[in-house]
């Protein structure tokens, strides 16, 4: 079906948290948007609304130990969607960002979550920023 | 010219900068000396100007920047960290990229890219790209064994607010 072109809506959010163990979800703020369509409540969860999205996180840290390593995903209504991020690509000698596109019929929870570590968690800097891309459904 | 169907269904203009310049040495504080734009999708790029490296951004869009260097390392525990930021009070803007060897672990780490998001609906605003902090690299956009690394690049998307 053909569908007129649209102008996507982007926000910019900020991520941050210390994990205490091998799961964990990070806190989340929103630092601008090109018109509004994220909202964050509780501290973690990013409330959507129906359309289609694209959604990256990407990862900026300091470490004690370059075996410290992190996992992290993102979670759509308590499922883990998308790309694997993390530091050392978990273990494997790169960074990368985790990474999704996903569809919303009504209204959705969209979470950041650590998923596994090496056992003890990567500093996360003032660098770290989700972006978060929308067009209508 | 358009990547493909889907993004000729989105009202945005998307094209890239690049640097002409060459083998750059670079100390923090460096600005990454932006002189090319050109088109991906749509023909936004006559209206982009740079001078020094400093980007003017027309009024009226939101932008999306993304952008990299690329470095000839002097040895494998090289690193440069760079960042947009506002060019009229020297703030940094969005986050900032960190190139580093793939093969060398560090005590930090990032993505590559220097990403941020810039409203300019109400005035143009000037940006630019400058080197936060750098350690045993030989030069920027460097010409030794360039076929395998690519050269100093920025995307920029210009949407409508």
């Amino acid at each position: 079906m053909h569908q007129a072109p649209q102008t996507p809506k982007i926000a910019e959010l900020s991520w941050s948290g210390t994990p205490s163990g091998a799961t964990y979800t990070y806190s989340m703020s929103v630092d601008q948007q090109t018109s509004s369509f994220v909202t964050v409540s509780s501290g973690t969860d990013i409330t959507l609304s129906r359309g289609h999205y694209y959604a990256i996180a990407y990862i900026d840290f300091t470490r004690t130990a370059s075996t410290t390593n992190n996992e992290i995903y993102w979670h759509l209504d308590g499922s883990q969607i998308g790309m694997r991020g993390g530091s050392d690509h978990y273990q494997n000698e790169s960074n990368d960002n985790p990474e999704a596109t996903f569809s919303v019929d009504s209204s959705a929870t969209l979470t950041l979550r650590q998923t596994a570590w090496s056992g003890s968690a990567i500093t996360l800097t003032s660098h770290c920023k989700a972006f978060i891309w929308r067009v209508d459904k | 010219m358009s990547y493909s169907l889907i993004q000729r269904r989105i009202k945005a203009s998307i094209l890239y900068a690049d640097a002409s310049a060459r083998n750059i040495s670079a100390s923090a504080g460096t600005v990454i000396p932006f002189d090319g734009f050109h088109d991906l999708v749509g023909s936004a790029s006559a209206g982009f100007s740079a001078s020094s490296g400093v980007i003017s951004l027309p009024a009226g869009y939101w932008y999306v920047l993304k952008g990299s260097v690329q470095a000839r390392f002097a040895d494998r525990s090289g690193h440069v960290k760079y960042i947009w930021k506002d060019d009229s009070t020297n703030s940094d803007l969005g986050r900032r990229g960190t190139l580093i060897m793939q093969e060398q672990s560090q005590l930090f780490g990032g993505d590559e890219f220097a990403v941020c998001v810039v409203d300019a609906t109400a005035g143009s605003v000037d940006i630019k790209l400058a080197v936060e902090s750098i350690a045993n690299v030989t030069s920027l956009n460097n010409t030794t064994d360039q076929r395998v690394a690519g050269w100093i690049r920025a995307e920029i998307w210009r949407i409508t607010g």
